[in-house]
């Protein structure tokens, strides 16, 4: 999951020279995830784990990095 | 040599274009606008322009007309434009007057340089105006041409290719189809109400003038911490323009009209990259609220929120490009009509509105002058005759009123703005 979650990220979303390098723990908003690259992203993966994920929980807790994010998906699946 | 042709959203910027010199005004020029401490050094200047202009031979090509169509074609310059005004006056009011000058000088599309540099000098220190064509690139395209222009970094940066023409490569003709179905459905349910706007022109267009209202750290941070409470994670833009909504509608903007229609881009470019820098490389939505929500703020926000959301759910984001491309083949008449009107021939957006976020990458300094601030100007067709342009340079917002000096009352324009920074930073008026 979190290989397919980067692999999205640095193709569609963000550029960076050697996302390889980019670890589970970096923080992906200081990478350059903006506000309609996350909306981008939540509908991404809804549609690709038939997760549902609220509103109310687009956070920084739960957005920051690779390994949050997944936290974050596997609470809904 | 070949050039790239326009692709649909240049197109559309180029239909644009043929408006705002319909409403009288120069036409589509925009303008980076960098305060620096201290005054550059004009033949380093001059030098970097030829050796951007041999780099990048789109930089100093030409609008032609090829059939319906238009393209790029060599100008046989060597360098941008390159042009240094001095002032006589160090006075804030004197350097505008310049600047306005030089985004209101208009020259025939088939003359229109896409890239002009201007050096506005006063005694101690100046203003760097990148000055561009709007069908040759966005405003996020323009602060990567600065950066690659000023920058002395020798990195092989690598070539990314446009997100517009990839995406219209991906697509088949049925995808293409149910995507414009979708934006075609979208616009029509936008149309049911009859859209506010700020000004009834009674008399063509003169110039173009500006307002600039700017935040420091503290504010910015205020502001952008706002944004996140009210339209949540994803919503600064959001936040902008219901704010920008709400500050219209307690000055008065117009007593008729039902619902505040906003159109906002969504750039396709992926954050960080260096390139491309040239094409326009959006597609946009509209952000649409009825007068009746205006009156509470969560209800405002909350309802741009799932406005928002569902846009992108049903793929709206993308859908204006198959559209864009329809239109790329009827005439600038008919399609600037399409884009601006509703079928009862009223004008459908309420406020021009950009918002490019922090300066990517953000300069320190240019040619040995430190950077102190930024902000951008961009002409605006008539009606509505009035944009908002909205960045943050360290840290600090910057919003840009853009309307049209004969149309606009400065005590309205006052109030709008005093209005703003209220929603802003969420104080009782």
């Amino acid at each position: 999951m979190r290989q397919k979650l980067k692999s999205y990220i640095f193709q569609e979303l963000v550029f960076s020279g050697d996302p390889e390098a980019f670890g589970e723990h970096d923080d992906l908003l200081e990478a350059g995830l903006d506000s309609m690259a996350i909306m981008r992203l939540v509908l991404f993966i809804e549609n690709e784990y038939g997760v549902v994920l609220p509103d109310n929980e687009l956070a920084p807790e739960n957005l920051q990095t690779l390994k949050r994010l997944e936290n974050w998906i596997k609470q809904h699946q | 040599m070949t050039l790239p042709r326009l692709n649909p959203a240049d197109h559309f910027t180029l239909v644009l274009d043929h408006e705002i010199r319909k409403s009288g005004l120069a036409g589509n020029y925009c303008a980076l606008v960098l305060e620096l401490d201290g005054i550059p050094g004009h033949a380093e200047i001059a030098r970097r322009c030829s050796v951007f202009a041999r780099r990048f031979p789109l930089a100093v090509a030409c609008l032609s007309r090829q059939g319906r169509q238009y393209a790029w074609i060599p100008s046989g310059d060597d360098s941008l434009p390159f042009q240094v005004s001095k002032l006589k006056s160090d006075d804030a009011a004197c350097r505008q007057q310049r600047l306005l000058e030089i985004v209101n000088q208009g020259a025939p599309v088939s003359a229109s340089a896409p890239f002009e540099l201007h050096l506005i000098e006063a005694t101690d220190h100046s203003l760097l105006v990148l000055r561009w064509f709007h069908p040759a690139t966005d405003a996020k395209g323009a602060e990567l041409v600065l950066h690659q222009l000023f920058s002395d970094s020798q990195a092989a940066q690598q070539s990314q290719p446009s997100p517009v023409e990839r995406l219209q490569q991906q697509w088949g003709w049925w995808r293409k189809f149910r995507l414009g179905r979708q934006a075609v459905l979208n616009i029509r349910g936008l149309d049911r109400h009859a859209s506010v706007l700020p000004l009834e022109p009674q008399r063509p267009a003169d110039r173009l003038t500006l307002k600039l209202v700017r935040y420091d750290t503290a504010q910015t941070a205020q502001i952008l911490v706002n944004a996140r409470n009210q339209s949540g994670m994803t919503g600064t833009t959001l936040y902008l323009i219901g704010c920008m909504m709400r500050a219209m509608e307690a000055t008065g903007a117009t007593q008729e009209g039902e619902a505040y229609c906003v159109p906002y881009a969504a750039n396709l470019r992926r954050r960080k990259a260096l390139s491309p820098l040239f094409g326009n490389q959006f597609s946009f939505l509209f952000a649409q609220a009825g007068r009746d929500l205006l009156r509470s703020r969560q209800r405002l926000f909350s309802h741009l929120r799932e406005q928002n959301r569902a846009a992108i759910r049903q793929g709206l984001d993308y859908a204006m490009l198959p559209l864009m491309q329809a239109g790329s083949w009827l005439s600038l008449d008919k399609y600037g009509r399409i884009v601006r009107n509703s079928p009862s021939g009223r004008e459908r957006s309420s406020f021009w509105f950009s918002y490019t976020g922090e300066m990517e990458p953000e300069p320190e300094a240019i040619a040995g002058c430190r950077v102190r601030g930024m902000y951008q100007v961009s002409q605006v067709s008539s009606p509505p005759g009035l944009g908002l342009l909205a960045s943050i340079f360290r840290g600090r917002l910057v919003l840009s009123f853009n309307c049209i000096n004969n149309q606009v009352q400065g005590d309205w324009l006052e109030c709008l703005t005093q209005a703003m920074t209220a929603e802003l930073l969420y104080l009782s008026i």
